[in-house]
């Protein structure tokens, strides 16, 4: 083996996952350009310092195999099966107390539909959302206040587009990287467009907060990591207060809407208990007279609640399940939900590949903060509507959206040994 | 002198924590610092560090990350804290080993 050409070549015969060839002889062509050049430097010839550097590196097909026994796709099993979990769970108890008629046939389908989203997602490479271009999340933040200029019927396909616009925000906080005053103010546009989306479109207080937790989540994250560079300061203050003062001027003006009533409601259900407090003291009832094992005792106000399938069918399906089979169901869902997030906070902690970090960032604080409102809301304190547990619950087509998100998280786990970083930051990044 | 492989290859990860405890390096930084620092008795052939420097990276006890240096992008390693909790355990199996080993060859006398 005389040049690196036919030492890369033959070193990458022995490694079969194609995708991870190119990133792994990248480093060994490194490797053999950096002493090459260091002979060089000692006055030994081109075409010797690089028969020397090759010869050097060892056994091209040793270190192949050697290479190929480390690196070989590696699905998250735990992952895998806690999201396999949750979507049977949901949609057994939806079966056994749910609005059948209603809702079983879509929630199958929407759930097939999301089952090729998963695949695709977990197949595709995830280092595409580096290269989506950003005109896919302003069209998409159009698209979802055109829905609500619509009406009722587009309202909700907009509201739930919203809840997938942080992944598409992704691109916007990874390039933020490069410290850049262009990229920097792409970014502050970029948030900007996601919270008109939630609050001019959907109108919808719980999403805009969501929204407003989840992209400054991720822009902390990149202000962390020094990404941000010298724009950090203009960033984070722009990031921060004009959302703020927005929310808190809606919060203010709005004093008399639904959202606000159902927020009242939520925090003192007694003021107002045949209104807005009806739901929440029934779940905290539900809960309260539920056993660990078994069916609850039912009195009568309890069973008029279960028997309201447009109540309890999706939102307050936990509760519901809970009171009928025990709190062991309860406690099994919120069990999983809690595995998730552990496996996707080790995950972030654990990512070279800063994209990989960021999308597990992203995903895991969208369904960990609507899974929260989702515990809290069946148990009663149902604060913040969101759009259901992630995977559990029935949401029509962002179940779609949920399981392709899912499925890339799962990508980030499957490639994240090979997955490198497009491009340098100007600044180091924080190891670790 | 060069080395049975055999007696290097066991200690190969300690010394590869080792080196990356006092800093961040890239894979040809760190097979030429263990060669200036051994004075040539530990010379690892790129195919003994990158898949221990990957396997290392899958065990979290290093992390890597691109850099550019000189117009070069490079993957450079770092010691995560459990490398370091790792770090310390091996050395204290070493230290433990290489006392063993003297008691015996020392015979009688270290006895």
């Amino acid at each position: 083996m005389r040049n690196a050409k036919d030492f890369l070549a033959s070193a990458g015969e022995q490694i079969r996952w194609k995708r991870a060839r190119t990133p792994l002889l990248r480093e060994l062509e490194d490797h053999i350009t950096d002493r090459r050049e260091a002979l060089a430097a000692e006055g030994v010839e081109p075409a010797e310092a690089e028969e020397r550097a090759v010869l050097e590196m060892g056994d091209p097909v040793e270190i192949g195999v050697e290479l190929d026994r480390v690196h070989r796709p590696a699905p998250n099993w735990t992952l895998i099966g806690c999201a396999a979990a949750l979507l049977a769970a949901g949609l057994a108890l939806m079966w056994a107390l749910g609005d059948r008629e209603t809702y079983m046939a879509s929630m199958v389908t929407y759930t097939l539909l999301g089952a090729a989203a998963l695949v695709g997602g977990y197949f595709l490479d995830y280092t595409l959302l580096a290269k989506c271009p950003r005109w896919v999340l302003f069209a998409a933040s159009g698209l979802c206040v055109v829905g609500c200029v619509l009406g009722n019927r587009f309202m909700s396909a907009a509201a739930q587009l919203c809840y997938f616009l942080p992944v598409l925000f992704i691109p916007f906080v990874y390039r933020a990287r490069s410290g850049e005053k262009r990229d920097a103010a792409m970014l502050i546009y970029g948030g900007a467009a996601c919270v008109a989306a939630a609050v001019l479109g959907a109108s919808w207080m719980s999403l805009g907060i969501y929204i407003l937790v989840v992209c400054l989540g991720m822009v902390v994250f990149a202000a962390a990591k020094g990404w941000l560079g010298q724009w950090k300061r203009r960033v984070l203050l722009w990031c921060f207060v004009p959302p703020t003062v927005v929310f808190a001027l809606l919060y203010t003006v709005s004093a008399d809407s639904l959202n606000y009533r159902l927020m009242a409601g939520a925090i003192n259900p007694e003021s107002d208990p045949m209104g807005m407090g009806w739901v929440p003291l029934r779940l905290r009832e539900l809960i309260a007279t539920s056993r660990l094992f078994g069916q609850g005792q039912t009195g009568e106000l309890l069973e008029s609640f279960i028997a309201r399938n447009d109540i309890c069918s999706v939102e307050s399906l936990l509760a519901v399940a809970s009171h009928q089979f025990g709190l062991i169901v309860f406690i099994a869902v919120a069990a999983l939900a809690v595995a998730m997030g552990v496996v996707i906070i080790r995950g972030i902690r654990r990512q070279s590949c800063l994209l990989g970090s960021l999308t597990l960032l992203t995903v895991g604080l969208s369904f960990g903060l609507r899974a929260l409102a989702y515990f809290a809301a069946n148990l009663g304190f149902n604060l913040f509507w969101f759009e259901g547990l992630p995977l559990f619950s029935y949401c029509g087509k962002l179940m779609v959206l949920d399981m392709l998100a899912t499925g890339l998280v799962l990508s980030v786990f499957r490639t994240g040994s090979i997955s490198r970083d497009t491009s340098a930051p100007r600044i180091d990044p924080v190891a670790g | 002198m060069k080395m049975d492989k055999t007696l290097v290859s066991g200690s190969s990860a300690m010394l590869v924590l080792r080196l990356l405890d006092e800093g961040d390096m890239y894979g040809y930084q760190i097979t030429e610092q263990l060669a200036e620092r051994s004075q040539n008795v530990f010379e690892m052939k790129s195919g003994t560090l990158y898949p221990l420097l990957h396997t290392l990276e899958q065990k979290g006890f290093v992390t890597a990350y691109q850099r550019t240096e000189g117009g070069r992008e490079r993957r450079y390693y770092a010691i995560t804290e459990a490398g370091r909790r790792q770090l310390a355990e091996k050395r204290e199996e070493w230290e433990s080993y290489t006392l063993a080993v003297n008691k015996v060859l020392g015979g009688a006398s270290n006895a």
